[in-house]
């Protein structure tokens, strides 16, 4: 069964004068109709770009400069504004970081539902905000606060309308960028649960993007690792978070202390992420790899199969090893 | 033609969670603010002119009533409603005044009026906006009740009943109605001010140098005020603007003092002379457009001063323009691309 | 691998502490009486001792009270009730030099390393303000001590780190020359609020172990104060937890994590993302979300939320009280007239 989206040596550049910087290098992967999977890095790691660039919403200086975004066997470069437009959120859509982001500080929430269902399909009011209301019971919330303001909401009610809109649409995927780093823990963990359950009830694919690596274990069915631009391992979770492969990923994962056994000394990772202006030769982790070899400096690792459903990016495995 | 590389690189957008994508920043580096103006200059095309406009003018102001060909005020040195001519380059008044010299001398009174005010009026803010926005409570509360106050009232009548009480009171003098002036723009730059300290007030670093100990003086110059240039700048700038305007006003009914050359006055006295109805274009038509271009000169360089204060604005347009020439030149990716859909 | 050591707690005396702090704010209107629009009450009756060599964590979310605690410890507000004792003597009747001198003592470190440095001024001028201004050195030393102070916390080469500007440094970086300049004045104290919380993750614990090593060689007491359980267990000794702007638990670290009492403590855990525990979907103990508190009625402010509130619950606030050696709960399971043991819990 082929993939719902299926993303092919995507390359995006920030145009900027002078050399362009490369924000993401040639990334691949695919998601199944109805699968979690999920996008780890830091700052400055290209997963906010990549996700953009499945939308159609990349800001110049920003452009796609290579690959193709397969969904359902069509590609998204070069499609026309027009389609994308029509495209976007009835088939992909997108919740963002911070709900204020989304969320239009002067209108009622039941208002941009509406406005925003009405652009997209020919609805009377009336019949835009009643599907208005049931999306907000959907998501836990009472069809009277249709009349309430972003700023009367709490956060997590804000994440919440925010999930909502990307649903109203029924699409077949939601691309969620940090949709919980900005709420509390205990709020953060509500949330989950919700899409979780939304997620089992209506079937739609998430690709879940954040920086917070034991969030996706319990989460997403299967993990990809960016690091500097490019995608340097991906793996079902459990088995990434029983047998880490990248040397990047095992520092990640030694970036969380446990809260519960014994406690140890942990230290992360040493340095700072590259300068995408000028990344380093080879392998763009080695100046921080522990494990780090000759050939790393030199050689550029691509992504290798190293089981049936694991692939990585790293020297130490693959046609050398 | 080569493309413009400005000294300094792009600020790339940062993602979510911390550190930018690339260290590479030097706009805000280099905070000499003549430098980051020069390089902006360079770049910007309006800027750029709007900054000769203003070097002109400075120019004429410094050097104008030198030059002048004749006393300005001296009547019969000509021929009276004299059309332009080689003697007279602007023409003559109605007394025969050489319109040129006028001219000159009005656009040093008029230069010096307007930056006076400036100064003045963005002094005034930033002493009421600061000090309101700064320490706060009851303070606060008095002080931009008294902005709220000179807000409201409308300027132009204050203006016109100060400047007729002024006359009445023999008090004439350009400074009087510079006075008058400041007295009406300075509210508009307190409310900004006050904003901008209101802002500032709780940024971090500024908390920091309290928990050091530094003083609140130390701590409003030295700290606060470097990172508002840009606002006073504008401000300046703004000021300026509105008193050259509310000066030729003033005058133009009168109100300034009649015997003196000034934009406004010789407006003033080429429709006491019905120059509009006879058609002599270059008596009312000079003052008008040095008034309009020195306006027009105030109002590019304020460009510049966005793109300072927002980096954005000069990357945006920096893309946009180095588009058109990549096109221009066909080296646009190959692949297809995805047009910018920045309205998303 | 190497385990953190656990400093014993009755070896040194208190040398900075809450009595009974609160802080109130007035929610918006003017000085005149008739704009008020009620009173937000950020922090309650907090008190907390904090001694050398020790790093005392301040737990609770958006809203608990606890950056609102911090900044009153480092007198940016004054408390609306309550005292603060350095080394015993009440600071808040310190005025002129002696004001200065605390500052001497007690050091901050911000949340956002993007804002905590002044983005117009070079490294070298944001840490030889403090020495200046409390004549640390002379004067021709001040840039040899500001090369030292960027070498204890890890920036070298310090020459060139000195001479950079807030946007050329990193995340990581900002921080570290943040804790650089609280370190300048040679304190007893340093209030670090939430100081890894904007920091990429691979980072962090670069920092935490920095403060580690600290607390370690310069005997510093430190308050920590954070929204993420896991760091505050790493590297605290004590742990107060923190809900609507009062203490409602305090210990020991372990001893309180391990066996938490009151239930919001409970919920935090619950909460936390722990994939160490068999990748299996914890089950919240109780919903909603804080609130801010403005003009609270009497009652315990967890009482919408808890999973085992009561009808005493709504209607008086709970006191802190000892529950166990070392342990203070706030929570009507644990009333005051029952001895140490309090009631039983309800695993």
């Amino acid at each position: 069964m082929s993939p719902l989206l299926d993303v092919q040596n995507l390359t995006v550049d920030y145009l900027v004068p002078g050399r362009p910087v490369r924000a993401v290098d040639n990334v691949s992967f695919s998601i199944d109709a109805g699968e979690i999977v999920g996008l780890a890095g830091e700052s400055g790691c290209g997963k906010s770009t990549a996700a953009h660039a499945i939308l159609g919403i990349l800001k110049p200086p920003a452009r796609i400069t290579g690959g193709r975004i397969l969904f359902q066997g069509r590609d998204l470069v070069g499609m026309d504004p027009a389609e994308l437009r029509a495209f976007r959120w009835r088939h992909v859509s997108l919740v963002f970081q911070s709900a204020m982001n989304a969320l239009n500080p002067v209108l009622s929430v039941g208002d941009q539902f509406v406005d925003m269902m009405r652009a997209h399909e020919p609805l009377s009011k009336r019949e835009a905000r009643e599907r208005a209301g049931e999306l907000l019971q959907l998501v836990g919330i009472e069809r009277s606060r249709l009349k309430s303001f972003p700023h009367e909401l709490s956060g997590g009610m804000r994440q919440r309308v925010v999930i909502a809109m990307a649903l109203a649409l029924r699409p077949e995927l939601i691309i969620m960028d940090e949709p919980t780093t900005a709420l509390d823990v205990v709020v953060q963990r509500e949330i989950l649960q919700e899409i979780e359950r939304l997620q089992q009830e209506l079937g739609f694919a998430v690709l879940f993007i954040t920086h917070d690596l034991s969030l996706l274990v319990e989460f997403s069915r299967r993990i990809g690792i960016m690091y500097a631009a490019r995608l340097v391992e991906m793996a079902p979770a459990a088995a990434l978070f029983a047998r880490p492969e990248h040397p990047y990923t095992l520092g990640l994962m030694r970036s969380f202390p446990d809260v519960t056994g014994e406690r140890v000394v942990i230290s992360g990772i040493p340095g700072s992420p590259p300068d995408l202006g000028s990344p380093p030769r080879g392998c763009r982790f080695h100046p921080r790899c522990t494990r780090v070899m000759e050939r790393c400096g030199v050689v550029e690792p691509r992504l290798l199969a190293t089981a049936v459903d694991r692939c990585v990016a790293c020297h130490l495995y693959g046609e050398s090893a | 033609m080569a493309l413009p590389q400005p000294a300094s690189s792009i600020e790339l957008p940062a993602a979510p969670g911390g550190t930018p994508a690339s260290g590479r920043y030097r706009l805000g580096g280099r905070w000499s603010t003549l430098a980051g103006l020069w390089d902006i200059l360079r770049g910007n095309r309006k800027a750029l002119v709007g900054f000769a406009i203003l070097v002109g003018f400075a120019l004429i102001a410094l050097l104008g009533p030198l030059l002048a060909p004749y006393d300005a005020n001296k009547i019969g040195v000509g021929l009276p409603s004299q059309s332009p001519s080689a003697h007279h380059w602007l023409g003559t008044t109605r007394l025969g005044q050489d319109i040129l010299s006028q001219l000159l001398a009005g656009t040093r009174a008029s230069l010096l009026l307007a930056v006076s005010v400036g100064l003045l009026a963005t002094f005034l803010a930033m002493a009421v906006g600061l000090t309101a926005g700064y320490i706060g409570g009851l303070v606060d509360d008095v002080l931009s009740l008294l902005t709220n106050v000179f807000l409201i009232i409308p300027s132009l009548p204050l203006l016109i009943v100060f400047s007729a009480y002024a006359t009445a009171f023999n008090l004439r003098g350009w400074w009087i109605m510079a006075a008058g002036i400041t007295i009406t723009s300075w509210p508009w730059g307190a409310r900004a001010m006050r904003s901008q300290m209101l802002a500032m007030r709780n940024k971090d670093f500024v908390l920091a140098a309290r928990v050091t100990g530094e003083s609140w003086i130390r701590i409003v110059r030295a700290e606060i005020l470097p990172n508002m240039l840009s606002i006073v700048a504008a401000n300046f700038i703004f000021s300026c603007l509105a008193a050259v305007v509310a000066e030729a006003g003033l005058e133009f009914i009168g109100l300034g003092d009649t015997s003196r050359a000034t934009w406004g006055t010789i407006l003033y006295w080429a429709q006491g002379d019905a120059a509009l109805l006879q058609n002599e274009w270059w008596w009312f038509m000079p003052p008008g457009l040095a008034i309009g271009l020195f306006s027009t000169g105030l109002v590019l360089l304020n460009y510049a001063i966005d793109e300072m204060t927002n980096p954005r604005l000069r990357s945006e347009r920096l893309y946009r323009e180095n588009r058109q020439a990549r096109a221009a030149a066909g080296a646009e990716p190959r692949t297809p691309v995805l047009d910018d859909v920045s309205t998303a | 691998m190497v385990a953190i050591p656990t400093s014993l707690r009755n070896e040194a005396p208190v040398i900075l502490e809450a009595e009974h702090v609160s802080r109130h704010f007035s929610a918006g209107g003017s000085f005149l009486p008739w704009t008020h629009r009620g009173v937000v009450h950020a922090v309650d009756d907090v008190t907390l001792q904090l001694r050398p060599g020790r790093i005392t964590a301040l737990v609770g979310e958006s809203g608990s009270g606890k950056s609102t605690v911090a900044r009153v410890l480092a007198r940016l507000y004054p408390p609306t009730t309550g005292r603060i004792l350095f080394q015993g003597e009440n600071v808040l009747t310190w005025r002129g030099r002696r004001a200065r001198a605390y500052r001497r003592q007690v050091q901050m470190i911000f949340q956002d390393p993007f804002s905590s440095l002044n983005p117009v001024k070079r490294v070298e001028y944001v840490l030889s303000r403090p020495l200046l201004v409390h004549h640390i050195v002379p004067a021709h030393r001040v840039r040899e001590r500001v090369h030292e102070l960027l070498t204890t916390v890890g920036l070298v080469p310090a020459a060139e780190f000195a001479a950079k500007y807030p946007h050329q440094l990193s995340g990581g970086q900002r921080q570290r020359v943040a804790i650089a300049r609280a370190l300048a004045v040679e304190p007893a104290v340093l209030l670090a609020d939430e100081p890894i919380s904007m920091l990429d993750v691979s980072i962090r614990m670069g920092i935490l172990n920095l403060m580690l090593d600290l607390k370690q060689r310069m005997n510093l007491a430190f308050l920590y104060i954070t929204h993420d359980v896991a760091s505050a267990r790493y590297v605290a000794d004590e742990i107060i937890v923190m809900y609507a702007g009062h203490v409602v638990e305090r210990g020991e670290t372990l001893t309180v994590l391990r066996a938490p009492q009151h239930p919001y403590t409970r919920l935090l855990l619950s909460a936390v993302p722990n994939p160490a525990a068999g990748l299996t979907r914890q089950r919240l103990e109780g919903r909603g979300e804080v609130r801010t508190i403005v003009d609270p009625p009497p009652g315990c402010r967890f009482v919408s939320r808890c999973p085992l509130a009561e009808d005493v619950c709504a209607r008086t606030t709970p006191e802190l009280v000892e529950s166990g050696p070392d342990r203070w709960v706030r929570c009507h399971l644990y009333p005051r007239s029952t001895g140490p043991q309090g009631r039983v819990s309800h695993d």
